[in-house]
């Protein structure tokens, strides 16, 4: 089944998608920060990324970018509160594939997941 | 300990000097903040300030309890002219505690460490030394000066009230 | 996408229109997290002197929960969420799905959860003034604290009357209809003109 890394620093919102993905059936692996998620990318190839914007040090963007860089066909969603147009637009230019704004519900974090795997 | 003391509240950036009173001047909740307690036992002379910043980089000149550099002196100098001799005034100091860390933020609320720095020079400058300190940590103070006798009490969050 | 962005004196008029709008929506997304009908029960937005300003999330020796983020971009300042401890593990159980009752000490992942819920209702705020004014405000990661009112908010006002006498605090009361659940959610600009409507 398909792995997918959450990367997000509340250890809350880790577990909750660990927890709603798990039921799925999908593998989850987690990273707290960018850095973290940049070493855990090259490590597990996830076939997937959930990204927070709003982390300590190098945020949602900046990583969503360094991930790009590393591997062109990384597929991410960003799961954020950050839900301003500007940051929007920015993501999706970077190449996010999807943006989905916390709290979320489950079901659309779902539906990205799916989306991401298609 | 006497339930019937009155307590004045030394607010942020305020200070107080009596003579001769029974009152407890306190500040309450400190955190990055630095209360100075200064007593005189002869002279029954007694004063604390609670300072925020360690200088006023504004340009303005005011002289304020609310920036360490001008309140510690601004102190000093009243409580001689109540009658305190500097040599025979006990300092105690309390707080200076970091509250607030912000994950990948560590330039920013700082000034606790700073205004410890600035307490220790001010007081050097003024030739005089702590004989109490309570500061650092992260934990917010509550310190009291009982005016009658001189004794500073501090209560940290989480623990008991002891004497500095 | 170029933001011209002026650090100018407090524009207290465009604030003032904004600030309702982000608080609805705080509370809004406070209320989604934990499932509850939260409404705001008091609006301020008033100067304050440093001395007062220190009793703007309880009293000065008043033990509460604080959830804490400063915010920067266009405009920056600082945002407190703060609940008296008993309604803060109330609202872990909410969110977290757990029988009331459940929660009574704060441990990794209830301040985790915590500073998720400041992260939403922060976030919140800044998103509704953000958009309507075509700027971008970017919050920090929360931190979670537990102490007296008085300390927790000594090292903010430290920053924000560093160099003025008076600042203006958004603040605002809010609650369940029974008030089983209530917390006050506090927002200190520093300086930044919000309204930065970006040309092209």
């Amino acid at each position: 089944m398909a792995r997918i890394l959450v990367v997000d620093d509340a250890a809350f919102m880790r577990m909750r998608c660990a927890k709603l993905l798990g039921e799925q059936g999908y593998e989850v692996c987690e990273a707290a920060n960018g850095l973290e998620a940049l070493e855990k990318y090259k490590e597990l190839g996830p076939d997937g990324v959930l990204l927070d914007i709003t982390m300590p040090d190098m945020d949602g963007i900046s990583t969503l970018k360094n991930l790009l860089q590393m591997d062109p066909n990384a597929k991410v969603a960003m799961v954020t509160a950050m839900g301003q147009k500007s940051m929007i637009i920015e993501a999706l230019k970077s190449g996010a594939k999807d943006f989905v704004i916390k709290p979320f519900d489950g079901e659309r974090v779902l539906a990205a997941v799916t989306k991401l795997l298609a | 300990m006497s339930t019937t003391v009155e307590t004045i509240v030394i607010g942020l950036g305020e200070w107080a000097v009596r003579k001769n009173d029974s009152a407890a001047l306190t500040c309450v909740g400190l955190g990055s903040c630095i209360a100075l307690c200064a007593y005189d036992p002869v002279s029954k002379v007694g004063g604390m300030a609670h300072m925020v910043l360690p200088s006023n980089e504004s340009g303005t000149k005011i002289a304020s309890a609310k920036y360490v550099d001008t309140g510690i002196p601004m102190l000093l100098e009243e409580m001689k002219k109540k009658g305190a001799l500097i040599s025979r005034t006990v300092v105690k100091i309390a707080g200076g505690a970091q509250m607030l860390s912000v994950p990948g933020l560590n330039g920013r609320l700082n000034v606790a460490d700073r205004n410890i720095a600035a307490t220790k020079t001010a007081l050097a400058q003024a030739g005089v030394s702590a004989t109490g300190t309570e500061v650092g940590g992260n934990s917010g103070r509550t310190v009291q000066l009982f005016l009658d006798t001189g004794r500073v009490t501090v209560r940290a969050t989480g623990k008991e009230t002891c004497e500095l | 996408m170029e933001q011209n962005a002026q650090k100018t004196k407090f524009d207290l008029a465009t604030w003032s229109n904004l600030a309702n709008i982000g608080s609805n929506s705080a509370i809004s997304g406070i209320a989604q997290m934990v499932n509850q009908d939260l409404k705001v029960t008091t609006f301020n937005l008033e100067e304050v002197s440093m001395k007062n300003a220190s009793s703007l999330i309880g009293k000065p020796d008043d033990q509460i929960v604080g959830i804490y983020l400063m915010f920067t971009g266009n405009a920056d300042g600082h945002i407190m969420l703060a609940f008296p401890p008993p309604t803060a593990y109330e609202l872990v159980d909410m969110a977290m799905g757990l029988p009331p009752g459940s929660t009574d000490t704060l441990g990794e992942m209830e301040k985790s959860v915590l500073g998720e819920i400041g992260n939403i209702a922060g976030s919140f705020f800044l998103n509704a003034i953000a958009d309507i004014a075509g700027s971008r405000l970017s919050p920090s990661p929360p931190v979670v604290v537990v102490d007296m009112a008085g300390a927790i908010m000594g090292s903010i006002l430290a920053e924000v009357f560093e160099e003025r006498e008076s600042a203006f605090a958004i603040k605002l009361v809010f609650a369940t209809p029974t008030r089983q659940i209530e917390g006050r959610f506090l927002v200190l600009p520093m300086s930044g003109s919000i309204a930065s409507k970006q040309e092209g």
